[in-house]
């Protein structure tokens, strides 16, 4: 039988806001048509993010540093959700990148006459399952924030349904999606039939048991197998080379504000959820689990920024830049589950953060290009941009400077800790393999900013403006150039986020 | 490991009996093709058309719609089952549960999702 602490229910207030801000959107899509509410349900939506991300923040620093308050637990006291504030910052992380994706979406959704109510009640329901991927402590109750995210995804991949790109995109994304959750759910079943459990503390408390009796050999071959199709199944999610192939269709079919929500909160869930898993319950696998997960990393980076070189086509390009991101916040996390200390996680948590303004803040400059018939996105529109909106050119050159990883700037930071904790953990391949890749991907950054200054424009029409797109352009690019002032107290926050005691 | 041994050997002969029934009985039957043999079988009446043609979304629709009722009950009969032992508690929890549905299923309607004609 299953039982909720009433009293913490006050903990749960974030969830709770969410799924009501949600369903009301979704009747007021419904009663109100699409066309009637407009920006109406962009400002609404924004202030329900807003007011559910406050009382996050709230309870980050509310809970005791090391607490970690059971919210929901099964018969014998196995705990299914718990409130603790590694989880509570990357909640927070999944709201910033929703609130600015909002904000994003104004123009795009003007320039596709395409307003719907729909649009804002999914971007709301997937951060929802996000919340629950970041809590849960069993293998089911992550299950269900998985599939609540990536439902919404999947259709919000899909807006634009009258594009052929679009729908494309969207069915391989759904298509690999769905084989990735069925590799997910029977890893499950062979976990639960070799420890009777799903909940991460006793598969961890087994595991620990049968490494100490007889080393890593004496874990039964369907546990083993089990257990490596669940990790599988998650780096499906946060687009880890050899299982990548989904994202660049996706992120270039999807309208562009979802490209930039997709490749920046989906995938801190998925290390959220990765973390919660791996950390939570297999780490005393992590003999085996570091070698195999140091080994996807080395490819993500490697391919990831080799693969960029060759794209013409911006999104795709970014699709690309993103698998490789994915791939050094990887190692961040392997740091961690090789020293088994926060260093790595706190690296990742800042890493996180960072991404979501450089991330972001370059696709909202492919929104401000599109316009006129032009998408936006390709190579050639960048061309003389300098000439035409100087200002454009020079946030575009800190975004991408950013994502390069040059100094001054928050990209840099992040890239930094993280090839500390490997360092420190004596990770030397990729912490070396870090550093000269991020020297690559310089090369595929460098031809957008070579485009816009040294060539002529070949379109001349001016751009249209849009005044929510500009605040979150200013916002990402304020803390791209100043967050190097605040790295203490910055990582300071991050420390919190803590998984080992 | 060993107690799964049955299961396994079952998985086995199923693997081995449905080729080897295929096998044989190619071997073993007459094979004198007509044109009304090699035809689709219709209960004996003449083929009309394809098989292949559009169906309207709006099954698809109904069917889903249908779904969300489906689940409901799933999930209300071993609530029911086990009332007295959840309680309050368990009336309060599947309420919530109910209310959820019942938005899907507003929203639903007022998309015109029951309308058959549009």
């Amino acid at each position: 039988m299953f039982s909720l602490h009433p009293s913490f229910l006050h903990l749960l207030t974030p969830e709770i806001a969410l799924l009501a801000f949600a369903l009301i959107f979704l009747v007021l899509a419904a009663i109100k048509g699409d066309r009637t509410l407009r920006t109406g349900s962009l400002w609404l939506s924004l202030l329900s993010m807003g007011f559910v991300l406050f009382f996050a923040v709230q309870l980050l620093f509310a809970i005791p540093p090391d607490g970690q308050t059971v919210i929901a637990q099964t018969v014998g006291g196995h705990s299914c959700m718990v409130i603790d504030r590694f989880g509570q910052i990357f909640k927070a992380l999944f709201l910033l990148g929703g609130m600015l994706t909002l904000l994003l979406s104004k123009k795009e959704l003007d320039e596709e006459n395409a307003w719907t109510g729909e649009y804002f009640a999914l971007l709301l329901f997937s951060i929802l399952g996000m919340m629950v991927m970041a809590s849960g402590t069993d293998l089911l109750t992550l299950w269900v924030g998985l599939e609540t995210m990536a439902l919404s995804v999947y259709v919000l991949a899909a807006y634009l349904r009258r594009k052929e790109a679009s729908v494309e995109g969207a069915l391989k994304y759904f298509v690999l999606g769905a084989l990735s959750s069925g590799f997910y759910l029977y890893g499950v079943s062979f976990i639960y039939g070799a420890t009777s459990t799903i909940h991460l503390e006793s598969i961890r408390a087994q595991l620990g048991i049968m490494i100490a009796k007889g080393g890593i050999e004496s874990v039964p071959f369907h546990l083993a197998f089990g257990l490596i199709l669940l990790v599988v199944a998650l780096l499906f999610k946060i687009a880890i080379v050899p299982f990548h192939f989904w994202t660049p269709d996706a992120y270039e079919g999807a309208t562009t504000p979802i490209t930039a929500f997709m490749s920046v909160a989906p995938k801190a869930a998925g290390f959220a959820m990765l973390s919660r898993i791996v950390l939570g319950g297999l780490v005393p696998l992590h003999e085996i689990l570091v070698p195999l997960l140091s080994l996807t990393a080395l490819l993500t980076m490697v391919w990831g920024n080799i693969a960029a070189m060759l794209q013409g086509n911006v999104k795709r390009m970014l699709a690309y830049s993103s698998i490789a991101h994915a791939g050094y916040i990887l190692v961040g996390f392997i740091a961690a589950l090789k020293a088994r200390n926060n260093e790595g996680l706190t690296a990742m948590l800042f890493y996180l953060f960072v991404y979501i303004f450089m991330n972001i803040g370059a696709f909202g400059v492919v929104i401000a290009l599109k316009g006129n018939g032009c998408e936006g996105d390709s190579m050639d529109h960048f061309k003389g941009l300098f000439h035409r909106k100087p200002w454009l050119a020079v946030l575009m050159i800190f975004f991408l400077l950013s994502l390069g990883g040059i100094p001054p700037f928050a990209g840099f930071l992040g890239k930094f800790f993280i090839f500390m904790a490997a360092v420190h953990s004596g990770l030397w391949v990729l912490a070396v393999t870090l550093a000269v890749t991020s020297v690559i991907s310089i090369y595929y950054y460098y031809r957008i900013v070579c485009n816009m200054f040294l060539h002529e424009a070949e379109i001349r029409e001016p751009l249209t403006g849009s005044a929510p797109l500009a605040v979150a352009l200013s916002i990402c690019a304020a803390v791209n150039l100043f967050l190097i002032l605040f790295v203490p107290k910055t990582l300071a926050v991050m420390q919190m986020g803590k998984i080992f005691g | 490991m060993a107690a799964y041994l049955p299961l396994g050997i079952l998985l086995l002969i199923a693997l081995i009996i449905v080729p080897m029934t295929m096998i044989i009985g190619r071997f073993i039957r007459p094979q004198r093709f007509e044109v009304s043999k090699l035809q689709p079988y219709e209960c004996g009446i003449e083929v009309t058309d394809s098989p292949r043609g559009q169906m309207s979304v709006h099954f698809y629709i109904v069917a889903v719609v249908f779904l969300v009722f489906d689940v409901e009950t799933v999930f209300l009969f071993p609530w029911a089952v086990a009332f007295d032992k959840l309680g309050l508690f368990g009336f309060i929890e599947v309420g919530i549960f109910l209310l959820l549905l019942i938005v899907a299923y507003v929203y639903a309607w007022l998309k015109g999702a029951l309308r058959w004609e549009q």
